[in-house]
């Protein structure tokens, strides 16, 4: 289970939970070694009472056994005769306090002849001691030591066995010859009544400790076992020692188990200890493999916000960043490393935002620019989660998106629309255009249209004019005056015919207007089409000039041509077509000075080129004057009509023969306008030759054919 | 109060002609014509029109401006002004008639009837004041 989450878990976490969990089991280790030295402790105090009150209670026994057999010895040396009431009396005080001792004898010339008490004791009066050798051994001590000496267990005489104290009786005057050796006083005391046997603690139930007793030199060398497991003195065990009744007494005591090796709580310290650092070794595992398992899904998280192709970004309730992804940094121009979390949204946003609708009045969106509408209009849209569109600082737009999670945080998406925008505005841009552009065609296209109806409403009505009712009136004379009828009819002749030519002008005006119309729907449908051949451009150019001289005069300006001959592979009508355009435009716009037309050979290329000194053109509209339906000067103020197309489809007519169309221009100087065409190779030219050639004597051919066709024909006539 | 002097302002040499021509044949006025809304703010006052007939789009000075500037010099603040112009957009008329213009007639005209045209124009126009 543990290894299950340590899978996913780097190799310092797993060295951490194990080093806890070894920490753990010291702490147990060493917790269980104090208590088991504490329980050893309590154990040897529990056995040193123990053998205090074994030594008190055996000093208070043995002592009360000497004073007897010392107050019977006192009575002995004291008395010659020795009444059985006395002794009872001395032996019996001892024998009610003590039931354990089975009797008290008076052993004269080791003879015992008194025993007290006597129930049970009966046979032992006559007991010669030296008779009996395991009784006289001890005796012979105490007469030895001339102190007295306790023995036992022995097996008594009265049945079953016990210790007895002998008590040398010395009586001076008697028995020189041994000392003054009276005889012995025997204290007997039943085995059991030494140590008397202890119950188990009546609440723990614990066995009392094992207790024996022997007996020592003065240096404390074993001299005899006494009472109790001898084992007990080589297992380590508790001592005290005692003297009583003129020896010394070890006393020594052992629990009944034996010293314990641990405490019975040691285990459940153990098994605590390896519990604890099983389950915080798992702890610690398990919440490092929730964390990776949290870090990881946050990174997944994050990775997927980062793929993403939109900004997005999250906040708190607090309007502070939580999350956003580089495209929100690339957006809001924020260095990466200043995108942290806790930043705020308004400090995020300052500098970034140029604009972006405010508010909409009936469906139209009205921008206010400035950082503080912007911004505040922002937040707001942030706090309600709208949607909405924004312009960023370097022209770009974004479109808004927000909601708010359960969470109350606000969650933000930032698409970037700026080419859905600009396409959009390109659409109103050219939705706008060609509104204006209808508005020019109708304007200049009513303009002629004014001048042929008003001048074809005065023709319709003829006989209405002045002239007319003049003429009239004259012919209607009693005596018509020739001179004057033929005056007045000249008059109004020249007026009709001036009115026809100039409705001529109109229309022919009208007419260009229209085939500008349709070349420049030609060339915006790519169906305008040149067919290229060789051609003398400087005709061409000659021409036009002679045409448009009179035009030219008519404003008081020069037209001139400096043409070097120059053949170009060109569409000789379109060609015309932009050479008329150009100089037209040029006669147009200069009112004084000189329009200059050039022609020249540059290499593999022939230049032509429109110079005038006109009003000119600004640098900042130079780019402009090739737009489909645009003057510079697009006002109400506008000097000059036109649709503004001329330029538009002269550019294409010299894009379709391969050569550009360019302008240099200064304001109030005059401009050039310049185009260059691919001159012709010579073979071509030589084809183009041959084949004028050729068609130069069919044309003869076809000429004389028909000369010849019409003689036949006068010659039938003639002949008919 | 009879309609006598009228100041015609137009660039276009052609419509000059025509608006002379059709105020000369079907009315008895006296036209005062320029090619430019400057040369006819120059001049107006010695001429003293009573309507002003103006084309829309002038170079230099428009015709509204022209019309504005008119307006300014004292006597002059209730001068009728109809526009003759080719902009056919209903805005420019609108936009026009809320600035107080009496009348605006869209290019191309019929030249017999613009005599009565404004003739009418000049009778509502007094009727109103």
């Amino acid at each position: 289970m543990i290894w299950k989450f340590a899978r996913n878990i780097s190799h310092s976490y797993v060295t951490f939970a194990t080093s806890v969990a070894v920490i753990c089991l010291s702490v147990g280790f060493i917790l269980m070694q104090r208590e088991d030295a504490s329980y050893l402790k309590g154990q040897r105090i529990a056995a040193n009472a123990e053998i205090r009150q074994t030594a008190n209670e055996l000093r208070e026994k043995l002592f009360g056994m000497g004073l007897v057999a010392e107050r019977l010895a006192a009575f002995a040396r004291n008395n010659d005769t020795y009444s059985q009431e006395a002794i009872d009396q001395i032996g019996g005080q001892l024998v009610r306090h003590h039931p354990e001792v089975i009797s008290v004898a008076l052993a004269p010339d080791l003879v015992v002849s008194h025993v007290t008490p006597r129930t049970g004791n009966q046979k032992v009066v006559g007991t010669i001691y030296w008779q009996v050798p395991g009784q006289f051994v001890g005796i012979a001590r105490a007469y030895r030591d001339r102190a007295p000496v306790f023995v036992g267990p022995i097996n008594l005489l009265q049945g079953g066995r016990g210790y007895i104290l002998r008590y040398p009786v010395f009586k001076p005057g008697k028995y020189s010859d041994t000392g003054n050796f009276w005889g012995v006083v025997s204290v007997v005391l039943a085995e059991k009544g030494l140590l008397p046997a202890r119950a188990a603690d009546p609440h723990t139930g614990e066995l009392p400790p094992r207790v024996a007793l022997r007996e020592i030199s003065r240096d404390g060398r074993p001299r005899q076992h006494l009472a109790g497991d001898p084992s007990v003195f080589a297992s380590n065990p508790v001592t005290e020692t005692i003297s009583v009744v003129g020896g010394h007494w070890q006393i020594a005591a052992v629990p009944a188990g034996g010293w314990a090796a641990h405490s019975p709580r040691s285990p459940w310290i153990v098994g605590s200890a390896a519990l604890i650092s099983i389950l915080l070794a798992s702890a610690i595992l398990m919440i490092r493999h929730y964390a990776v398992k949290s870090h990881e899904t946050f990174n997944v998280l994050s990775h997927a916000i980062e793929s993403l192709e939109e900004g997005f970004l999250l906040f708190d309730r607090d309007n502070k960043l939580l999350m956003a992804n580089k495209r929100v940094a690339e957006y809001y121009r924020i260095a990466p490393e200043k995108l942290v979390p806790g930043l705020p949204y308004d400090e995020m946003v300052r500098h970034a935002i140029r604009r972006q609708p405010a508010e909409t009045v009936e469906g139209t969106v009205v921008e206010l620019p400035g950082a503080e509408v912007t911004l505040n209009a922002e937040m707001a849209e942030m706090a309600e989660a709208e949607d909405g569109v924004q312009q960023l600082v370097d022209g770009r737009w974004l479109k808004t998106s927000n909601a708010v999670t359960p969470e109350g945080y606000i969650v933000g998406v930032r698409f970037d629309v700026s080419a859905q925008k600009s396409a959009q505005l390109a659409a109103e841009a050219a939705t706008r255009q060609q509104s204006e552009f209808l508005s020019t065609v109708s304007h200049e296209l009513r303009t002629p249209l004014t001048a042929i109806a008003g001048r074809a409403a005065f023709l319709a009505k003829a006989g209405n004019l002045p002239a007319s009712k003049q003429l009239m009136a004259a012919i209607r004379k009693d005596e018509p005056d020739l001179a004057e009828i033929e005056n007045l009819a000249q008059a109004q002749i020249e007026s009709i015919a001036g009115q026809g030519q100039k409705i001529i002008n109109a229309s022919e005006l009208l007419l260009s207007l229209v085939n500008d119309l349709l070349d420049w729907a030609k060339a915006e449908g790519s169906e305008l089409k040149v067919v290229p051949e060789v051609v003398l451009a400087n005709d061409i150019a000659v021409n036009i000039v002679d045409e448009m001289k009179i035009q030219a005069q008519a404003k008081g300006l020069s037209l001139i041509c400096m043409c070097a001959p120059a053949r170009v592979m060109a569409d000789p009508s379109r060609l015309r077509q932009v050479i008329y355009n150009l100089v037209g435009n040029a006669i147009k716009f200069t009112n004084k000075g000189t329009i200059t037309v050039t022609v020249r050979n540059k290499g593999a290329r022939v230049i032509i080129g429109v110079e005038d000194t006109g009003v000119g053109i600004a640098q900042e509209n130079i780019d402009m004057i090739f737009e489909r339906f645009k003057q510079v000067d697009g006002s109400d103020t506008r000097s000059f009509g036109g649709f503004g197309l001329g330029l538009t489809i002269a550019r294409r007519i010299v894009e379709l023969h391969g050569g550009r169309l360019t302008v240099t221009s200064k304001l109030g100087e005059g401009s050039r306008f310049e185009f260059d065409l691919p001159k012709a190779s010579a073979a071509a030219s030589q084809a183009a030759t041959k084949a004028a050639e050729k068609a130069e004597r069919e044309a003869r051919t076809a000429a004389a054919l028909a000369e010849h066709e019409a003689d036949d024909s006068s010659l039938e006539t003639a002949r008919t | 109060m009879e309609l006598k002097r009228i100041l015609h302002a137009d660039d276009d040499p052609d419509i000059r002609e025509i608006v002379q021509m059709s105020l000369d044949f079907f009315g008895d006025f006296e036209l005062l014509q320029f090619p430019d809304g400057a040369s006819a703010f120059e001049a107006f006052q010695d001429f003293k029109p009573q309507l002003l007939l103006l084309d829309y789009m002038m170079p230099g000075m428009t015709g509204p401006e022209l019309w504005q500037n008119i307006a300014k010099v004292e006597g002059y603040d209730r001068i009728p002004a109809i526009f003759l112009t080719a902009k056919a957009e209903a805005s420019v008329s609108e936009v026009l008639m809320l600035k107080g213009a009496a009348a605006v007639i869209l290019k191309p005209f019929t030249p017999d009837t613009l005599v009565k045209e404004i003739q009418s124009i000049w009778e509502s126009w007094n009727a109103k004041r």
